[in-house]
């Protein structure tokens, strides 16, 4: 499904351009959740932006394929119709901009570029609805402008609320675990695991194994100054947790 | 009157002409005193403080051509308000409102700070300056529709708003070409309240201005917004003036000014009384080639205690080469006030494009979005579906040009 390989990318602007993706191999197939863990500064977030296309993250090297396809070609909102998706690690606020007005517009955008049908304004509410009310998400709360005045915790839901309306086929949750509560951390995990299935797969970027306690991942991969160094089973995310990163962090060099 | 060729030592050509335009008209005293407080500075350059970022003299070298009938409409026209149509005779009005006089030429109340206000209350011909009294609230708003096409339009509306009455107004200020100077008076007595939206279009031939002077009493009110997309120079105006206590005004705005475009928003908001509030939030975007000018003052005088006045004008610019000129000024005499202003111009925020782009938003849809929604925090006091209105107007142009 997700295929990386031997991926390089610069970060910054003309003169300042650092490297900080060096030489990444990863593969997710369909059905499978893989989670990413590493140091602060490893490069984890760099990862979630060069594949979904933000500007000033420049690919140097290597491919990153979705279901065969070149994504690296393709514009963000090319790369969203093709079914990928990031949880921010900091969802950003969109002012004056109401939810469901947002989530709306995202969901027939990526219809019209995928030759789709509009969804009817009321499959749209009642579709939305349901979704909210799992996310434990208020009527007013879609009707707020996106992110703006929301909590930390709120805004990883409205993260999930996207993500469960859109239903696409790669999912990045980049450290959504981050800033939630007990009960939160259960919401969203119930979420996600809600989106489980045979023909999507799932990358889980978190410094924790009590999110990985609720979305079980089939492989753990360690990610440290640009590359996996580390791959294993779910044991290796509880060893992390244990040790640290040192040591994995010393086998590998 | 001294000799028009004392008055202008230096005219210009369209100067001339409208001198010779005044000289066609019947003579009238008031006329004179108009004309003669345009005469003082002629048509204003940018030597001319008020107009310094808007250069009307260098716009009208001569007077234009006539425009030609336009595919141009008001987003008003789909509101449910009574239409008048200025300059086509009397006009019949809805029960409430009656007209004083169908030729108003008395002075323009300073008029020697307003050069083209006076010019265009010195040129009206009959039937293009009308004084309207309101005596009950209008069952529907009144939309007032002002000439599109003339070379030469020159038109004042004076409405005074009796006591307690509630009034509603929606201006079309729609030009095809040539050059126009339009008057608005209101004289909101006491406890009375004007709402007034405006809806300004026009080609970039058309030079175009709109002088409006709004008088409030003792605890009348103004509610203003309302949206402008400029013209080869478009300049929209407004004074208000608390005389009574407790009188209260909101003078908001949008602005999207796109390539060869210029729109002036220009206010003074003057408070004589104590325990007057005033809120000024004007918003806009420019695109390459438009520019945009927002002057806005708030002058407090020495007895007006207590005055709560805010003001806001925040510009985005959308591309390289679109420009914005802003001049906000607070003058204060009184020491027991409340009185703040803020500006900034900037582009889009980046990272909120990036994010939408992520949901699967194209990136022109995205920067229409959110650029419509950075303009429509001005227009949020409107009534829900006159704000709507101008909204789908502002998402159209945007669509269309981004
Ligand atoms: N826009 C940027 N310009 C320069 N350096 C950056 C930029 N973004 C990230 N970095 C650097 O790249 C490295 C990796 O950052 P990041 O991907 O956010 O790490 P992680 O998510 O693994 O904690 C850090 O050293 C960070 O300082
Ligand atoms: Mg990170």
């Amino acid at each position: 499904m997700l295929k990386i390989e031997n991926l390089t990318a610069t970060v910054g602007e003309d003169d300042e351009t650092k490297e900080i993706i060096k030489g990444l191999t990863l593969e997710v197939p369909a059905g499978e959740v893989h989670a990413i863990m590493g140091p602060n500064g490893a490069g984890k977030s760099t990862m979630s932006y060069v594949l979904t296309g933000r500007d000033g993250y420049e690919v140097t090297g290597g491919s990153a394929t979705l279901n065969g396809d070149n994504i690296l070609e393709m514009e963000p909102e090319e790369r969203a119709a093709a079914g990928l998706f990031l949880s921010f690690q900091y969802p950003v606020e969109i002012p004056g901009v109401p939810v469901m007005t947002f989530v709306r517009t995202a969901m027939n955008s990526q219809r019209k570029l995928r030759g789709e049908e509009e969804i009817s304004a009321a499959d749209f509410l009642k579709k939305s609805r349901a979704v909210a009310a799992k996310l434990k998400l208020t009527p007013e709360m879609l009707k707020r402008p996106v992110n703006v005045g929301f909590s930390g915790g709120e805004k990883k839901r409205l993260e999930i609320f996207q993500m469960m309306m859109l239903e696409p086929g790669f999912l990045i949750l980049d450290e959504t675990d981050s800033g939630l509560d007990i009960d939160a951390l259960r919401i969203v995990s119930d979420g996600v695991n809600e989106l489980r299935s045979p023909d999507r797969g799932m990358l889980v970027i978190t410094h924790y194994q009590r999110l990985l306690d609720h979305i079980q991942p089939d492989k753990v991969h360690v990610l440290a100054n640009g590359k996996i160094i580390a791959t294993g089973g779910p044991e290796l995310a509880l060893r992390l947790e244990k040790e640290g990163y040192d040591g994995v962090l010393s086998e590998a060099a | 009157m001294a000799a028009l060729k004392d008055l202008f030592p230096n005219p210009n050509a369209a100067e001339l002409e409208l001198a010779g335009l005044y000289a066609g008209l019947k003579a009238n005293p008031q006329r004179e005193r108009n004309f003669e407080a345009f005469a003082q500075t002629g048509l204003p350059h940018t030597r001319v403080e008020a107009w310094k970022y808007s250069d009307l003299r260098n716009a009208v070298q001569s007077l234009p051509e006539a425009g030609v009938e336009t595919e141009m409409t008001s987003a008003f026209v789909s509101a449910d308000a009574t239409v008048i149509e200025i300059g086509s005779g009397v006009p019949k009005l809805p029960k409430g409102m009656r007209v004083a006089s169908e030729e108003n030429l008395t002075a323009l109340g300073g008029a020697e700070d307003l050069p083209v206000a006076a010019l265009g209350a010195a040129l009206t011909r009959a039937g293009q300056s009308l004084l309207i009294e309101v005596t009950q609230s209008p069952e529907k708003p009144v939309h007032l529709v002002f000439d599109t096409v003339s070379a030469n339009a020159f038109q004042r509306v004076s409405f005074v708003v009796r006591k307690g009455v509630q009034f509603s107004v929606l201006e079309s200020h729609i030009r095809s070409g040539g050059f126009s100077s339009i008057v608005l008076e209101y004289s909101v007595e006491a406890g009375a309240a004007l709402e007034r939206f405006i809806y300004q279009k026009a080609v970039t031939s058309a030079v175009q201005v709109t002088t409006c002077i709004i008088h409030l009493a003792d605890d009348a009110s103004l509610s203003q917004a309302g949206i402008g997309f400029g013209a080869k120079l478009a300049r929209m105006e407004t004074q208000v003036y608390h005389h009574g206590e407790n009188a209260k005004a909101s003078i908001n705005g949008a602005y999207l000014v796109g390539d060869g475009y210029h729109l002036d928003q220009t206010s003074l908001v003057r408070h004589a009384q104590p325990h007057c509030e005033t809120e000024q939030l004007v918003k806009g975007a420019v695109m390459d080639g438009g520019r945009a000018v927002f002057q806005g003052k708030f002058f407090v005088a020495k007895k007006a205690q207590k005055t709560a006045a805010q003001m806001a004008h925040n510009a985005l610019i959308l591309e390289n080469g679109g420009e914005v000129n802003a001049k906000p000024e607070l003058e204060i005499y009184a020491d027991d006030v409340e009185c703040a202003h803020g500006n900034t111009v900037g582009a889009l925020d980046e990272t909120a494009l990036f994010y939408m782009r992520q949901r699967g938003i194209p990136e022109t849809q995205a920067r229409a979005l959110l650029t419509r929604a950075f303009i429509g925090e001005a227009l949020d006091d409107m009534p829900e579906a006159l704000g709507e209105i101008l909204m789908e107007e502002a998402g159209a142009w945007l669509t269309e040009r981004l």
